[in-house]
């Protein structure tokens, strides 16, 4: 499979930490260094929390329409399978997936919704991988976002006076925006890269969530609860993140050097973007590495469906790899204990 | 605000209630003012609950902490008493 090209979108400005302290006090800076992040991008109006208008299907269709801009040989109507990963779909249903296909207006292709957090966009790259291995797939967009702040932020907003650190911390750790990648089987006429191989591994199947982000299920009912406070929709458990975690990261090196691959392979390495504590836990256990790590998140808080396939295309913006040279993405997840991985070739 | 009375305060209001202690299945007897909060030994709160009781202490006396710090995280809110003497020392205020 090989990458044609990649595409992101940001809505509005960066949100700095400076501008929300205007409105929550300086607990902002406390907490937002602690995680290590400094702006994040949000899709509402930070003085107000009103909404701009604009969701997670619209963050995909810019971000794809970015990736389809860099390639002009292929025509929308070419892209005949549409994969999405996101934990902030617009809906339940319509699916994600059906939706930006609506908006981009092509008419013969697949949609696949994944539902899932920092790892779910290598899913959906492995589902793309599979269709076009197997032929029913020749020219895939694989796009991952979130729309997070649309969900709390005027609630957030409101009480304002009154928050708690768990309720004010979703705001600073987490972003909206979106990065697609469009793939297809035969070598791109502007190089691209070639995609080696896309993994998945499921660690710890039998261990309880470290992060729990509920918008209601047929389990955590929203409708009809008594009252719902926004530290309910957020649950961060972070001693399981501390005690599992780095097992995912030896599951995944594991699995990466059984397929030969080491980490000194790599020239550039596009890792987790959730926050700068668990990147700097992370290098700790990758420090054999000699390859330039590529972290955004800092700026663009988490994303994270979309956040690996945006740094990517931050990355090629900032520093393009040169040809021959290899890149690993790697993602996991705490919500459950899941890493995904792909490693690309620059042609 | 004096010693004990601060002490009252920070065992009951910003452990025990900020922290929905009793949730966790804890009672207030359970947080005496030399309770160990943070790891196995004690309460075992987490980090998070350590950047709740910090802007806890911001929101109710208007004082700015700045960095949470591993000195601060460790040491100054290793139970309520030092939590206590946290604050009067940010307050500049002897703990008589």
């Amino acid at each position: 499979m090989y990458l044609f090209s990649t595409g992101s979108y940001l809505p509005g400005q960066p949100i700095s930490n400076e501008m929300l302290a205007e409105y929550f006090g300086s607990s902002v800076h406390l907490i937002a260094d602690y995680f290590g992040v400094k702006s994040r991008h949000m899709a509402v109006d930070y003085k107000t929390g009103k909404d701009f208008g604009e969701y997670t299907s619209d963050f995909g269709v810019k971000a794809a329409m970015d990736a389809l801009s860099k390639v002009p040989q292929i025509n929308i109507d070419q892209v005949d399978l549409i994969v999405t990963a996101s934990s902030t779909p617009d809906y339940t249903l319509p699916s994600l997936s059906s939706l930006i296909q609506e908006k981009l207006g092509i008419k013969n292709a697949i949609p696949i919704d994944i539902r899932g957090g920092c790892s779910a966009a290598m899913q959906a790259l492995l589902i793309a991988e599979l269709f076009i291995k197997t032929g029913k797939s020749k020219t895939a967009l694989v796009i991952g976002g979130e729309c997070c702040s649309t969900i709390y932020y005027e609630f957030l907003f409101k009480q304002r006076k009154s928050y708690n650190a768990k309720d004010l911390l979703n705001t600073l750790i987490f972003g909206d925006g979106a990065g697609a990648f469009l793939v297809g089987g035969t070598l791109p006429e502007n190089g691209g890269f070639e995609i080696e191989t896309v993994n998945l591994g499921s660690v710890l199947p039998d261990q309880s969530p470290g992060f729990i982000f509920s918008l209601g299920g047929c389990k955590e009912k929203i409708l009809g609860a008594k009252s719902v406070h926004l530290s309910e929709l957020f649950q961060h458990l972070p001693k399981k993140i501390e005690t599992n975690l780095p097992i995912v990261i030896r599951a995944m090196q594991k699995d990466l050097k059984s397929r030969n691959y080491g980490t000194q392979d790599f020239k550039q390495i596009v890792g987790p973007q959730a926050n700068k504590r668990l990147i700097d836990d992370m290098n700790s256990l990758l420090k054999e590495h000699k390859a330039e790590y590529f972290y955004n998140g800092d700026i663009t808080g988490n994303i994270p469906g979309g956040a690996l396939l945006l740094a990517f295309d931050r990355l090629q913006q900032i520093s393009p790899t040169l040809s021959g040279d290899k890149v690993l993405i790697m993602g996991m997840e705490s919500p459950k204990w899941l890493y995904g991985y792909c490693v690309l070739r620059k042609q | 605000m004096k010693y004990d009375e601060l002490l009252n305060w920070v065992r009951e209001d910003l452990i025990f209630r900020r922290l929905k202690l009793e949730d966790m299945g804890f009672s207030l007897d359970e947080v005496q003012g030399d309770t160990i909060l943070f790891g196995e030994a004690g309460l075992s709160l987490d980090s998070i609950d350590g950047l709740e009781v910090a802007v806890g202490i911001e929101q109710y006396f208007g004082i700015k902490i700045g960095k949470l710090t591993a000195d601060i995280a460790n040491e100054k809110f290793k139970s309520p008493q030092t939590i206590a003497r946290f604050i009067l020392d940010l307050q500049n205020i002897p703990a008589v």
